[in-house]
């Protein structure tokens, strides 16, 4: 079986990589790509712990083939973080304890981003079913729940400070 | 939400105890950086694959691997007769559960349920692994499967072992039977107990088997080289745990098999016993490579270790007061393949939080063909509770009794007899118990179309054996290493507890989790006993320290240790010309080489002072009788939690343990086809509580100390799974007017039992 | 001698029934060892972890624990959880 040879843009990085045409976007960022922070809970596409976005739309990289990500942008867990600085979303979720093993932690993260890039204002019930799909055993959802509330309306204040005075 | 930098105390008079600093290993998890059981690589590495039985009851005439063997790129093939044979594992070990794991992990000569492995490969890729067991032949006979309680039970039920001897009888009392094990337990006069109630329920309760549902499958490597020495990588709930059974299994000397812990994915119980890492051990002797063994989900449904199904008959009787006269429990929990017999925490835990005169208990577990069940976060106490705790709400509704004002009436109290006969400690039973009653949530009226509903249960923390090492640096900054693994926050309760015995900020603190060649031995992460027992081995550890760090002191400045304290994080002078001096931990460290050498300390313990903690849960819900779904509204947990460390951790546990029986009460089940193939191994089909069937989860801490722990730490984790089956089955009840008493409450069962009126 | 107080399975498994035992000993080794004379295997069960033993109404994981002429050491299973 000959492999396939893909081009993509990783995180912004230029990335290629040779995959079997079966293999998953999730097999290929945890293997040739060494980006193991998006997880394989279920390979299936009800658990969300594989969640990364494809031009900018938040999917299961497990239900995504490696051959699909050629040409495209893909962003990860990895990118979330801007050099040494944390997202907001990650920052509060340290300071709300909103992890417990931390397993499920990198795809809610990303899918929290998703939301807020979707919509910076959620209710309470938009936000937990925007994560209905990603599956946490540890926590019960409170503490995530608050800390993406919580994200959000820090990056609400922190667009109305830009907006007041743009640079 | 940070910590203070230490200069202010809380109330209990704490600087760090008490507070809700960030965890230490926060920033790797919230990046993706922290490496779990199946992110880690081995250079040269091998894929490993498993074959598994599609039948769930066989004997396996043969098996023929020598395609996959001649397969480019497979480098080993293993099967049971790879394995010891039985004297060897018996040898190994007599009276525990070494044989059973073996031949779990690697059937031998019958497949006892579907998914049990007969066959594995390692191979250069998974794809090879995989091709590879397409070519391995085995020839079944297939028999027929034992797929229920009932069925295990019949006169004319197939044994899985027909050897084995029950357990907890006379010798040579019993027929060959599938009954793993029987316990009893009997206090008082059952039967009069009963003649003296006013108002005596009766009914039967059922449990299927449910999963631990952690998201991270189970993941090793291992390596067994030429010499015999190893190395296994796995996230485990206890790498000195895996270095027992695999070394017990394939007759490894411990100090020859090094265990690296990595992070872990979630446990609560389930990762308390080894699956893989035998298989993956062998594998990698054959082929003199590392190899990797990961399971997909599919296999962690069918072949890991869920929790027992259980079958419950309950009689108890209550007087016009609400005072329980009895209780009778006759308990059937399932084993699975292996024996595994949860019925004695069943007996335990059935009537924790409560005294009463008599008692007559029996517990059973069965064989059966599925996966051999394990520990699942206070193991068979929801299913015992269940039966009690809705019995006790059957009573108050029959008697008009508030059901928290019946529990608080028969409530055991610090120096009542325990289960064993032995006096209760300062359990707070009764504190939690009316923390609860005063809770808003208690009083507040009930919404239109809602129904409430309230259980309790208790679970009690183990002690157990724990290590820890603690050292100074130079720079007085200070490095803890133990060997528990953290699965949820406890590396920053260590922190937290070695930062407040020496006086110190939590940031000059880190801790590591050691592998077991770095660390003395520490029993697994499990038990409610982590931040209990390990905690104090790391304050023991801590103390040695100060007294060392006091010692150097009093050289400098020419008194006896006894006049030299120690305060703040320094030593503090007491007499003499430098009266009233002090030399901080830097200052001290910093001339350890010219004091005596390198400033550590090891803290290793046997931890004692059993203490249950209790859960009690209210619960709003309602349900839709036309479509038969539950849709919880309002839950708070009440907990005596003993001192919560880390209140977020705390609070984290008794969140993520409610959902977990909200699951339980409410969708998950294990569902087989009639050969006994589970049809739901996936979590679309086993349905977990996700982030839109909830509300917040509101927890209440009730801190009563234990005297026996330096911070007055109580085991916290599994107490918070054993009340919500209960509250949320009688608030049902009470929604539809009907006892409910098959778990789980599935639309179609609610719709069902409101439609028949 | 100390009367000794056995969980229901030891006694039917390995005492033939007998829930409670009178053996010498003035610390727990040596009950235990005594125990192990009258009920072969009940040594291995003890040190596998999955019983604990009270002396006098008092949780004793330490063996040394001294046992008088007229203790009681009860015998209970152990429970760890998950």
């Amino acid at each position: 079986m000959s492999r396939l040879h893909v081009t993509t843009t990783v995180n912004g990085d230029a990335q290629e990589f040779l995959c079997d045409p079966g293999a998953t976007l999730l097999d290929v960022l945890r293997g040739p790509l060494g980006l193991t922070g998006s997880k394989e809970g279920c390979g299936s596409g009800d658990c969300g712990a594989c969640t990364v976005t494809l031009d900018g739309a938040m999917v299961c990289s497990c239900l995504v083939l490696a051959a699909e990500a050629e040409g495209r942008r893909i962003t990860t867990i990895e990118g979330m973080a801007e050099g040494g600085e944390l997202h907001p979303l990650q920052q509060q979720f340290l300071k709300f304890g909103a992890l417990q093993c931390g397993f499920c932690t990198p795809g809610v993260l990303v899918a929290a981003k998703a939301l807020l890039d979707h919509n910076p204002d959620p209710t309470e019930s938009e936000a937990r079913y925007w994560l209905a799909g990603n599956l946490c055993r540890c926590t019960g959802y409170d503490k995530i729940i608050r800390a993406v509330m919580a994200a959000a309306a820090e990056l609400r204040q922190d667009q109305s400070s830009k907006e007041r005075s743009p640079a | 939400m940070n910590a203070p930098t230490g200069k202010l105390a809380n109330e209990d008079g704490y600087r760090v105890v008490g507070t809700r600093p960030v965890r230490l290993d926060g920033v790797d998890k919230v990046t993706g950086k922290a490496i779990y059981g199946g992110d880690f690589v081995a250079p040269g590495m091998l894929h490993g694959a498993i074959l598994r039985s599609p039948h769930a009851h066989a004997r396996i005439r043969s098996i023929d691997a020598s395609a996959a063997a001649a397969l480019p790129g497979v480098k080993a093939v293993v099967t049971g007769a790879d394995m010891p044979d039985d004297a060897a594992l018996k040898a190994a070990d007599r009276t525990g559960d070494t044989m059973a794991i073996a031949r779990h992990s690697m059937a031998l000569d019958k497949a006892l349920f579907d998914g049990h492995a007969v066959a594995a490969v390692a191979a250069t890729s998974p794809e090879v692994a995989q091709a590879a067991l397409a070519l391995i032949r085995v020839d079944y006979e297939v028999l027929r499967p034992v797929l229920s309680i009932e069925a295990a039970l019949a006169p004319d039920a197939p044994l899985l072992h027909p050897g084995h001897v029950t357990r907890g009888e006379r010798p040579g009392k019993a027929e060959p039977s599938n009954v793993v094990g029987v316990t009893t337990h009997a206090k008082g006069d059952a039967a009069a107990g009963m003649a003296q109630a006013d108002e005596v329920f009766e009914g039967t309760f059922s449990t299927p088997p449910i999963h631990q549902g952690y998201i991270e499958p189970h993941a090793c490597v291992a390596q067994w080289n030429a010499d015999g020495q190893a190395q296994i990588w796995a996230s485990s709930q206890g790498q000195f745990m895996i270095r027992d059974q695999v070394g017990k299994i394939l007759g490894v000397a411990l100090a020859n098999l090094r265990v690296v812990p990595l992070e872990i994915g979630g446990g609560f119980g389930g990762k308390t016993r080894v699956f893989l890492e035998p298989v993956a051990m062998l594998l990698s002797r054959k082929a003199g490579r590392p190899v990797r063994l990961a399971m997909t989900r599919g296999e962690v449904f069918r072949a890991s270790g869920p929790a027992p199904g259980s079958r419950t008959v309950i009689r108890m009787g209550a007087r016009r007061d609400g005072t329980i006269t009895a209780v009778e429990l006759d308990i059937v929990l399932t084993s699975g393949a292996f024996a595994h017999d949860e019925s004695g925490p069943a007996l335990l835990s059935a009537t924790m939080p409560y005294t009463i005169e008599n008692l007559a208990f029996t517990g059973r577990a069965v064989f059966m063909n599925m996966t051999t069940v394990h520990a699942y976060r206070a193991p068979a106490a929801p299913q015992a509770v269940f039966a009690v705790e809705s019995a006790i709400d059957e009573l108050a509704q029959r008697l008009g009794l508030d059901p928290l004002d019946m529990r608080i009436r028969n409530v055991a109290r610090p120096g009542d007899p325990g289960f064993s006969g032995l006096p209760l400690g300062e359990v707070g039973f009764l504190e939690a118990l009316e923390a609860a009653k005063a809770h808003p949530h208690w009083t507040a009226p009930l919404p239109k179309g809602q129904s409430r509903g309230v259980g309790a249960g208790a679970w009690g923390n183990y002690g157990g054996a724990s290590t820890a090492e603690v050292s100074v640096a130079d720079d007085g900054t200070v490095l803890v290493a133990e060997g528990n693994p953290d699965i949820g926050g406890s590396r920053a309760g260590m922190a937290m507890m070695a930062a407040e015995t020496l006086g110190i900020d939590y940031e000059q603190v880190r801790v590591i989790v050691a592998d077991t060649n770095s660390i003395g031995y520490s029993m697994q992460t499990g038990g409610s006993r982590t931040t209990f027992a390990t905690g104090m081995a790391v304050i023991q550890a801590c103390e040695k320290v100060i007294a060392d760090m006091r010692h150097r002191a009093a050289m400098v400045w020419g008194v006896e240790d006894a006049e030299v304290d120690w305060r703040d994080g320094a030593a503090w002078c007491g007499s003499g010309e430098n009266a009233g001096r002090s030399l901080t931990m830097k200052a001290i460290a910093r001339r350890a080489d010219q004091s005596g050498g390198p400033i550590a300390a090891t803290g290793a313990l046997m931890a004692q002072g059993y203490l249950p903690g209790v859960g009690v849960h209210i619960c709003d819900l309602s349900v839709d009788e036309e479509t038969g779904v539950t849709t919880i509204t309002r839950y708070t947990a009440v907990q005596d939690v003993g001192k919560a460390i880390h209140p977020d951790y705390v609070e984290g546990q008794m969140q993520g343990g409610a959902v977990q029986g909200i699951g339980w009460a409410l969708n998950e089940e294990y569902v087989w086809n009639a050969a006994g193939a589970m049809d739901n191994p996936g979590f679309l089909d086993y349905r977990m509580p996700v982030a839109s069937d909830l509300p917040m989860i509101e927890p209440v801490m009730v801190e009563k100390p234990s005297p026996v722990h330096p911070f007055g730490v109580k085991g916290v984790g599994e107490a918070p799974i054993v009340p919500p089956l209960a509250a949320v089955a009688n608030a049902v009840s009470r929604a539809i007017g009907k006892r409910m008493t098959h778990l789980p409450l599935s639309p179609v069962k609610v719709q069902a039992a409101a439609a028949e009126g | 001698m100390a009367r000794v107080i056995l969980p229901g399975a030891v006694a039917n498994e390995l005492f033939g029934g007998r829930e409670e035992v009178e053996v010498p000993g003035r610390t727990l080794f040596a009950v235990v060892h005594a125990l192990e004379v009258q009920g072969p295997g009940f040594e291995e069960r003890a040190e596998g972890g999955g019983l604990a033993m009270a002396v006098d109404g008092v949780l004793a994981e330490d063996w040394s624990t001294p046992v008088g002429p007229d203790s009681e050491v009860l015998v209970v299973s152990r429970v760890a959880g998950g």
